[in-house]
């Protein structure tokens, strides 16, 4: 079990700093002139060469790129992801101040994506109707065609501009959640629901599922007490893919909504060409995605005892 | 064995349908599918009909794109403007038609990068194993670990604006996940007992590679890309509607649904359209896959 | 409409099962699946359901408890059971007699049970399910007594396990003691141990028989095995194609079997009296090794197998790794079919490819024509390859799906570059083709399109594309139907004679080592317990493994030829 663990963390560990490396020659090493990018692309033919040299040197330019990186690692180590050309603050603090809103964004719409999944899966698997079930399963593969730009601009038209329920832009406490969160959870909601109605479907065709109804159960019983189970495990394998969408996701909600968080800060980055900042961000979501694979390795033996059962034996 | 057995049970009805069914000609045959699946037949006219717009605009409208004309500014969808004008009284219609071409050459672009480069690895991977493979598959889990959307941004930031460059940014973004199906295809068809057989029977790597590993793993790959083209074509619009694909006065999905946004709240016309037609292309692609997975099953 | 189970009064019971007329079809078009059913099963009878795949029999029974896969459903006919007419019952109705009045053992009891759940919990299910009043604890205690009732010992260590942490035996006995929670009266089971070994599948055959015994229980049992049904059931339905061909009394049946299609049956199964098959062709000498002759003293060692050994490392530490193979040896003389037989486990598949070296032996040397495989020259090692062919369980994944059976067959001589022209390749697929018992229609046809007797003929043809010395068949007729795996082994002991083939034969099934070994070595644990002529090895059995694993042939009751003999060694059966 120990063996487990160790390898689990070694993997995470390994993940983040690959994030970083990779990062790092793609935006230090891979444009051909790193320095040019630091500037505003309107101010570059005004500024003097002596100007550039001062920045290089400022910012470490001029080192070889393999003593640039190993210092920028080692201050990577320690905590330090350097400073953002835009704001000349810390990238830990630019990065810090707006990820509580997107974290409180992320988790609400995954919340409330896994109950849609959750309930498309069930009503599928549940219902007598065929054209019901083959309704709700049609579902999941629209809610990943639409674009979230699009499904964003819909429920401002439809709740904040003709019904005036939410309003359209800010971060004014819940009610300004309300359409962002739903906006994130629909195309979120897509592959988990795939994967469960898939998943629930196959199980209910299982041989243990015909034990059960020989031996007297219904079939609410065999959903909820034999597949339910079963069925939801697979749905933790794609917990890479739902965190990808929580936040290129995210990136799009906050823009459309106006609201201030990582996505938007990416996207501002972006703009202004603020290397260090995307740096940041590339390593802070490679952490959480390293943190949260790690999570699922570490749930997914309790919850089955073969996998369990693999585990011990190695 | 008994599980085996009802796998090998005799089917004279399949058996006998087999023969004549490959005599019948290519047009019947698409016919024949056609009726028995009509959504998977609209997702097709609907592809050729946009792979139409991005070759021959002109034959489907008689606007052009630019044609700047005030006095017509966000006029409504009606017949001589089927999608509306925006605020210069451009026909949108137009701008979309000739917005494909942008949008699809980059979303094509981007799925042949991904295919060919993600395809190559996983092939790689999967065949020689061991510690090529171990070694490739912590290179695409952490390719798998950044969003995807992220490494785009970060790629289109170090590259420069363009749509060539969010084309290969979208490309390299999709790569890990054509390599990971290609190389657990690869591996499943390698561990076969027919490529054992084929070697048993004395047949050399490379001509049970290119004659059995290869056209038995391709499918999957295939239906993937066509999966693929829908996600790239997501991303890449939403590149551009972040402004970082075709400069503004060149038409582009993405960018189309983000000039429209200004107008929201009274011409919602103007955003919404371009954004279902992307939902429209995306879904019919989408089907178009899932119908390619199921027959091979 | 009362419920079965007070239906059910002392002097004029009800049959607990009755069929009248039953037809259940797939989908509207399609032919029925079963058609015109009728049948009976009364108090502590065993009803015997025998067919092939394809046969109908598994949709019979699942039709006759509501557990239809979808798309299926009943179009014609009754169901009674214990008196009452369930036919057009819902699933809410059927659930509360699906327990109390009528138990189900399902096929495969590798994958019957939940993998999530504790195998006590299974079974505590099962009774509170049909009786809500009981308490936990005492609900507890009736789930160890069934499982004691089914035959398990150490039930309080097995009642806190998990599926896979049983072996299949012990699954199939958890499952015996769901289908009793709730104490029914009629016990239907599919298949219940045709995925078990041999000796697994005698001693729960035999607790049926004492259970059925000792509560008085009505049993439909499910089988393609004509022998266990003959062994077992006091009377029997033989279905083919959805339809009952014939029925009766297990031994009139057997002794003076009436429609054609049971005779068939009868002779196909593979018994321990069974005999070696012989061959219906003469040597036409265009065979590889004409100078073969048959008779024993003519002939030369084809394959000398001199004590190879075979370890596994199954975890680190020196005790970590597990002998598959220990110190085996065996010879075959050429044109001779050596047999190797054995229950799952037992190393057979490792001592195959250790001998025609897919695999290196960690000890001993393997022998091919008077030279040692291991020190062959790099062109020699690919004649041997060349000499030494295999056939598969399972043809469908032995055969690349996207090529049509010509391409199968021309594969093996491209590779060797064995053809001069089109022509000459067209007129060998065609020989190729003819040997194996096909026509050139074949040819133009994908492994899919092929019934599982063809391709496993497509398979063979394959196999002898290049003129082989030696054929390995690994389990190559167990995934095949009775009358089917007849053919394909007559064609075998056919095309030995032919071309003077040597074979080497993997099975777990001593049936099949009757009708086409000479010679056998049965293996256990990795290890020969007993080698010999196939012959002296059935009728003087040295080692107790090989006696046990002969008594549990099933089937011996059909050697029997008068009917009163027979019931005697069915009621022994039922009484062990």
């Amino acid at each position: 079990m120990s063996r487990y663990l160790l390898a689990k963390v070694a993997r995470a560990v390994f993940v983040v700093w690959a994030a970083y490396t990779l990062s790092f020659i793609l935006l230090y090493l891979l444009p051909v002139n790193a320095i040019d990018l630091l500037f505003d692309p309107t101010d570059l033919a005004t500024t003097t060469a002596a100007a550039k040299r001062q920045i290089a040197a400022y910012y470490g330019f001029n080192k070889p790129a393999i003593v640039q990186y190993f210092e920028r690692l080692g201050d990577a180590f320690r905590g330090d992801l350097g400073l953002s050309v835009q704001s000349g603050k810390p990238v830990w603090y630019a990065i810090g101040s707006v990820i509580e809103p997107t974290l409180v964004l992320a988790v609400c719409a995954l919340v409330v994506a896994v109950c849609i999944a959750f309930g498309i899966a069930f009503l599928a698997s549940r219902t007598r109707f065929r054209w019901l079930a083959n309704l709700l399963q049609s579902i999941p593969p629209a809610t990943v065609s639409v674009p979230v730009f699009l499904i964003g601009l819909v429920l401002i038209q439809v709740f904040s501009f003709n019904l005036g329920w939410f309003p359209p832009t800010g971060d004014s406490g819940l009610v300004s959640l309300v359409l962002p969160v739903v906006t994130l959870a629909i195309p979120v909601s897509g592959p988990i629901a795939q994967l469960l109605t898939d998943s629930f479907l196959r199980e209910l065709e299982a041989p243990y599922v015909m034990t059960a109804v020989a031996k007297g159960a219904t079939r609410s019983w065999v959903l909820s007490r034999e597949v339910f189970r079963n069925a939801s495990l697979p749905a933790l394998t794609i917990a890479g893919v739902i965190f990808g969408n929580l936040l290129a996701g995210s990136v799009i909600v906050e823009t459309i909504y106006s609201r201030p968080g990582m996505g938007r800060l990416t996207e501002l980055s972006v703009g202004t060409k603020d290397i260090p900042v995307i740096q940041g961000i590339v390593v802070v979501s490679a952490i959480l995605f390293a943190l949260g694979n790690l999570a699922v390795d570490l749930i997914y033996p309790l919850l089955d005892p073969r996998l369990k059962a693999r585990i011990a034996s190695q | 064995m008994t599980t085996i057995s009802s796998a090998l049970d005799d089917e004279p009805g399949e058996l006998d349908q087999a023969g004549p069914r490959r005599l019948l000609a290519l047009p019947v045959r698409i016919g024949i599918r056609a009726a028995r699946s009509p959504t998977v037949t609209i997702s097709w006219v609907i592809v050729l009909m946009v792979i139409g717009w991005a070759l021959v605009p002109g034959l489907f409208t008689h606007y052009s794109p630019y044609a700047v004309n005030v006095n017509d500014a966000f006029a409504a969808p009606s017949w001589q403007h089927w999608f509306g004008t925006d605020e210069l009284g451009r026909d949108m219609f137009a701008r979309v038609v000739y917005g494909s071409r942008n949008s699809l050459s980059a979303t094509s672009y981007a799925v042949l990068v991904g295919f060919f480069v993600g395809g190559a690895i996983g092939l790689v991977s999967g065949y020689l194993g061991n510690r090529v493979d171990a070694v490739v598959m912590r290179f695409i889990d952490v390719l798998l670990s950044v969003p995807s959307l992220l490494i785009a941004m970060a790629v289109v930031t170090a590259l420069g604006y363009g749509i060539l460059n969010v084309a290969l940014a979208v490309g390299i973004s999709s790569i890990a996940s054509f390599a990971r199906v290609m190389r657990s295809e690869v591996i499943k068809v390698v561990q076969s007992e027919y490529v054992e057989a084929s070697r048993g029977i004395g047949g050399r790597w490379p001509r049970v590679l290119v004659l059995h590993v290869l056209p038995n793993s391709i499918g999957s790959l295939l239906s993937l890309a066509a999966l693929e083209f829908g996600t790239a074509l997501l991303a890449v619009a939403g590149l551009g509607f972040l402004g970082y694909g075709a400069p503004p006065p060149q038409p582009e999905w993405g960018l189309l649904v983000s000039d429209g946004r200004n107008f929201l709240d009274t011409y919602p016309f103007l955003a919404l359209l371009p954004g279902l037609v992307i939902a429209t292309v995306v879904l019919a692609t989408n089907r178009i896959s899932t119908a390619g997975r199921s027959r091979r099953r | 409409m009362s419920e079965p189970t007070t239906a059910t009064t002392a002097t004029t019971a009800p049959a607990l099962l009755r069929l009248e007329n039953l037809q259940v079809r797939y989908g509207s078009p399609k032919a029925a699946a079963v058609d015109d059913v009728c049948m009976e099963v009364w108090p502590r009878e065993l009803v015997a359901v025998v067919g092939e795949s394809g046969s109908g029999k598994t949709t019979l029974i699942r039709s006759t408890l509501g557990l239809l896969p979808s798309g299926g459903r009943v179009t014609g006919g009754r169901i009674f059971l214990g008196g009452s007419d369930v036919t057009r019952w819902r699933d809410k109705q059927l659930a509360r007699i699906r327990g109390p009045f009528v138990g189900f053992i399902p096929q495969d009891p590798g994958t019957a049970l939940n993998p999530v759940k504790r195998i006590g919990q299974q079974v505590v299910e099962a009774i509170l399910l049909n009786d809500r009043r009981i308490k936990g604890p005492v609900a507890r205690s009736m789930a160890l007594e069934k499982l004691e009732t089914a035959g398990l010992r150490d039930v309080d260590r097995i009642f806190g396990r998990y599926a896979h942490e049983l072996s299949g035996g012990m699954k199939q006995r958890a499952l015996i003691a769901i289908a009793l929670a709730s104490n029914p009266k009629l016990l239907i089971a599919d298949e219940p141990t045709s995925s078990l070994d041999v000796t697994i599948q005698k001693t729960i055959l035999d607790h049926l028989d004492r259970l059925r015994a000792d509560f008085n229980l009505g049993v439909v049992l499910v089988t393609h095995d004509l022998g266990v049904a003959a062994e077992r059931s006091d009377r029997m339905i033989v279905m083919q194609r959805g339809r009952v061909v014939e029925t009766g009394p297990t031994n009139d049946v057997v002794a003076a079997p009436e429609h054609r299609y049971t005779r068939e049956l009868i002779s196909a199964a593979p018994s321990s009296h069974s005999s070696r098959l012989v061959s219906r062709v003469q040597p036409d000498g265009h065979g590889p090794r004409q100078s073969v002759q048959p008779g024993p003293a003519s002939r030369t060692d084809l394959l000398v197998v001199d004590s190879v050994s075979k370890h596994f490392r199954v975890s680190r530490g020196p005790s970590g790794s597990f002998a598959a193979v220990s110190a085996a040896s065996f010879t075959i003389p050429e044109g001779t079919t050596h047999a190797i037989v054995g229950e799952s486990g037992a190393g057979k598949s490792t001592i195959v490819r250790l001998a025609v070296g897919l695999t290196p032996a960690d000890d001993g040397s393997v022998w091919f024509d008077g030279s040692e495989t291991t020190k062959l020259t790099h062109e020699l090692r690919r004649e041997f390859r060349r000499h030494v062919q295999f056939v598969y369980q399972n043809p469908f994944s032995s055969l690349d799906p996207k090529f049509t059976v010509r391409r199968l067959l021309a594969e093996p001589l491209h590779v060797h570059r064995a053809v001069a022209s089109r022509e000459v390749l067209r007129e060998r697929v065609h020989e190729l083709l003819a040997a194996v018992a096909l026509d050139d229609s074949f040819a133009d046809r994908l492994p899919v399109e092929l019934s599982g007797g063809q391709a496993q003929r497509v398979a063979i043809a394959r196999a002898l594309a290049l003129n082989p010395r030696l054929l390995v068949l690994d389990e190559a007729v167990s995934a095949l139907d009775v009358s089917v795996q007849a053919q394909v082994l007559q064609l075998l002991v056919d095309l030995q004679a032919q071309h003077g083939l040597t074979y080497l034969f993997v099975t777990h099934d001593l049936g099949v080592v009757r009708m086409i070994a000479d010679t056998v070595s049965v293996m256990r644990s990795g290890k020969f317990v007993e080698q010999g002529p196939v012959e002296r090895v059935f009728s003087a059995p040295q080692d107790p493994y090989t006696r046990m694993l002969i008594d549990a042939i099933p089937g011996r009751a059909m050697r029997v030829a008068g009917p009163a003999e027979n019931r005697i060694s069915a009621s022994i059966g039922a009484e062990q």
